[in-house]
């Protein structure tokens, strides 16, 4: 039941970041909205494409954040408003384009949401995006709160037709992901006419005199910050310490003061408009006292540009000190939290906190230490990729030339642990296993003589594996890739891709057919069940026997939580204790969440809870203790 | 100017897919339908895969929290799962835990030393 364009202005709602994000699009009259998914900026279009009938939207899950971008620039250049967002490692994909539409001027605003995931919680990397909005001279917003996300989100429009450049916005899973109040606007009426005025063309030459442009562009844009209301002073009129922050950073800062009782020593600077940064404004706080605490997520991006503003204006303020993530007062990796202020806080200001009791916190750390294990992430009961890789942990052992296994980012990135036998050499990036592979075979002319097996998997095929796996027929390269197909971009939260059938807007289309791509791209192509151990292990035998260019293994089958909401279970499922010998290679290799230890009869046993009665164990026992009858 | 603000804080825990994320939300939209400024913080987007799930539930009256409670001030746990509650008590700890309420304990995936693979198919 789609809650982003409820049509009741000042009405006060619980709404994730995301949404108010989206809601914020919404008041601003966006029309076209693209996206890759990627967490945690998933739901921004996610929440926009239910409502895209509704509320005459063009929506679409693009097929990665380059064409994304490219799709939203399209709309931005006829008129009309667009928004484009991606994860950290989007914008990365997408930055070859943004550095040069930077360049060329826009019609209707174009805002790109960047959210990044400080502690890696669910990204492959720690990466503060900000820089981009510095290297690309672009506007940079960052919201502090809910509210702030909706309603910097409808100001970021005006800006960004204001000066005719992208704005950019950048959040963090802390504000994307997590809750809080939001008083809606106003929903528009109006309606633009798309038009694409020929007579200003989009070109970046001459590029010196377009480079001069976007610097005048960026100075227009530095008096409208002096004013912005997203800027602001909290405390006292000369506190002992005056923290500079901006997004996140501000409820952890109010918190810390707060708790610690500081409020008449330490003042709170939150800066809304990150990029460029306001500084008469900024020259205004540093005359107010002597220290500085920095707080932000990530890198000290806010903190490298206070002090290049303290330097130039060393005459006016006098000399400074400052704190942050440069000092070490505030650790330089890893999110920040209100306890982090705290200990920056306490070590300035050489103040002790006690959070609590000590005794206490002893003994609760020595018993947590004991009682409580590590929660490894593995594959969903019933998940094709354990039935996958356990076909290619097997077939590299039999082959026995030390063949290994180089991956990209997705469910199957868990591989890297226990769940895929810790068979994932690499993750770095989209697509990037077969474009290693690529490489790793032709290294045969200088000794290397290990198989390798590059797995992706269906969404990231069309999203980037496709260039390596046509440079790997043009070059002749030796390898086997393996596309992970369960027809799904699964850890995102399922959102279509060209291999599925139906779209963003929800239009069935003519899936793209994986096996015809890779045998135009000149491969050798079959395609299997994964299910299918005996035949799947054996065909990837023979592939890693042929030693003459790329051949793609397709391990095809329905991800198991797609399957349990369309399917019926087919098998009841158990395990014969008596056959049972306690080898262990159940419970505690193939690792399914179905099958449990029990520790006191020394037999692996079923959880009926978490068992999704696929029937995959009964082919990996040893014994044949497990057992399925067919569900009538 | 002050930033008092009297603070409840409520943690849900467990593991992935126990109905974590639902229960938070239903407390906090009924809290903010009463004039409650509610922030929820929460991991999750791994927890389908076997990870566990927090929600912090922070609950104001006059003012937006940050969507961590700070260490030792959470003031009450429900505990969809005990293994997460003894979890929470020892990382994200609490100052005098109101009340746990602990649930069916989901074993997490056990370890294994490293050994030498077994071949399972004879080779064709």
């Amino acid at each position: 039941m789609p809650i982003i364009d409820l049509d009741e202005p000042q009405k006060e709602l619980l709404l994730m970041g995301n949404e108010a994000i989206a809601r914020g699009a919404l008041e601003a009259g966006v029309k076209v909205c693209t996206a890759y998914p990627g967490t945690p900026s998933s739901e921004i279009i996610g929440s926009l494409a239910e409502v895209a009938k509704a509320r005459d939207l063009y929506v679409e899950w693009s097929v990665n954040e380059k064409v994304a971008l490219e799709v939203a620039a399209s709309a931005s250049f006829s008129g009309l408003r667009s928004i484009c967002a991606m994860k950290q490692n989007g914008l990365n994909v997408a930055s070859d384009f943004l550095l040069h539409l930077n360049m060329v001027g826009l019609n209707g605003g174009l805002v790109l949401v960047t959210c990044d995931d400080p502690s890696a919680h669910s990204s492959p990397n720690e990466q503060d995006s900000r820089a981009y909005s510095k290297l690309a001279d672009l506007p940079l917003l960052e919201p502090a709160t809910f509210q702030e996300a909706k309603d910097m989100t409808t100001w970021a429009f005006t800006i960004s037709e204001e000066i005719g450049c992208v704005c950019m916005m950048r959040g963090v899973t802390r504000i994307s992901h997590s809750r809080g109040n939001v008083t809606l606007g106003e929903l528009p009426k109006s309606n633009v006419k798309a038009h694409y005025d020929a007579s200003t063309r989009r070109l970046t030459q001459p590029v010196n005199q377009r480079h001069q442009w976007l610097h005048s562009k960026l100075a227009q844009l530095g008096e409208i910050f002096e004013t912005s209301k997203f800027n602001q002073y909290y405390g006292p009129e000369r506190p002992d310490v005056l923290i500079f922050t901006c997004g996140s950073g501000l409820l952890y800062s109010q918190e810390a003061v707060n708790l610690m009782g500081l409020e008449d020593a330490v003042g709170i600077f939150k800066i809304g408009t990150s990029w460029p940064l306001p500084t008469k404004t900024i020259v205004e706080h540093l005359k107010r006292t002597e220290k500085f605490l920095i707080i932000e997520e990530v890198d000290p991006f806010l903190e490298c540009n206070v002090l290049e503003i303290a330097a130039y204006e060393s005459m006016k303020i006098g000399p400074k000190a400052f704190y942050g993530k440069r000092s070490q007062h505030v650790p330089s990796v890893g999110e920040m939290d209100t306890d982090r202020v705290i200990d920056a806080l306490s070590s300035i200001l050489d103040i002790r906190y006690e959070a609590r009791d000590r005794s206490y916190t002893k003994t609760i750390g020595e018993i947590a230490n004991t009682l409580v294990p590590e929660r490894t992430m593995g594959f969903c009961s019933g998940c094709p990729h354990r039935a996958s890789f356990w076909s290619i942990k097997n077939a590299l052992e039999t082959d026995k030339r030390g063949g290994f296994v180089t991956g990209d980012i997705g469910c199957y990135s868990l591989a890297r642990g226990p769940a895929g036998y810790y068979l994932l050499q690499t993750n770095l990036g989209m697509g990037s296993g077969a474009g290693l592979a690529s490489g790793f075979g032709k290294l045969d002319r200088f000794g290397l003589d290990q198989p390798v097996i590059a797995v992706c998997g269906d969404s990231t095929f069309f999203h980037a594996a496709m260039p390596a796996l046509a440079n790997a027929h043009y070059n002749q390269s030796n390898f086997v890739m393996v596309v992970l197909d369960n027809s799904a971009t699964a850890m995102t939260g399922f959102q279509p891709h060209p291999g599925v059938g139906i779209n963003a807007m929800g239009d069935k289309v003519e899936p793209l057919n994986i096996e015809s791509i890779c045998r135009d791209f000149g491969a050798k192509v079959e395609v299997t069940d994964p299910f299918d151990l005996r035949g799947t292990t054996k065909r990837l035998l023979e592939m890693l026997k042929d030693q003459k260019g790329p051949k793609v293994l397709i391990m095809r089958r329905k991800c198991a939580l797609l399957k349990q909401r369309e399917e019926e279970p087919l098998y009841k499922v158990r395990v014969d204790p008596q056959k049972c010998i306690g080898c262990e290679l159940c419970a505690k290799v193939f690792r399914c969440p179905g099958l449990i230890w029990d520790k006191e009869l020394e037999v692996a046993a079923i959880d009926e809870a978490l068992c999704v009665r696929c029937g995959l164990c009964v082919d990996i026992c040893p014994e044949e203790a497990i057992l399925r009858e067919k569900e009538s | 100017m002050g930033f008092r603000t009297e603070a409840y804080n409520l943690i849900i825990t467990g593991v992935g897919g126990q109905g974590n994320v639902l229960i938070s939300q239903l407390i906090g939209q009924s809290l903010v339908s009463k004039g409650y400024f509610v922030t929820i913080g929460e991991t999750y987007g791994m927890a389908q895969r076997g990870g566990s799930v927090m929600s912090h539930i922070r609950i104001a009256r006059g003012k937006q929290l940050s969507p961590l409670i700070p260490r030792a001030k959470g003031d009450f746990i429900v505990a969809l799962e005990p293994v997460e509650a003894l979890r929470v008590l020892g990382v994200r700890s609490l100052e005098r835990p109101l009340g746990a309420i602990p649930g069916r304990l989901i074993p997490s995936m056990p370890r294994i030393r490293p050994f030498k693979w077994v071949y399972l198919f004879s080779q064709t």
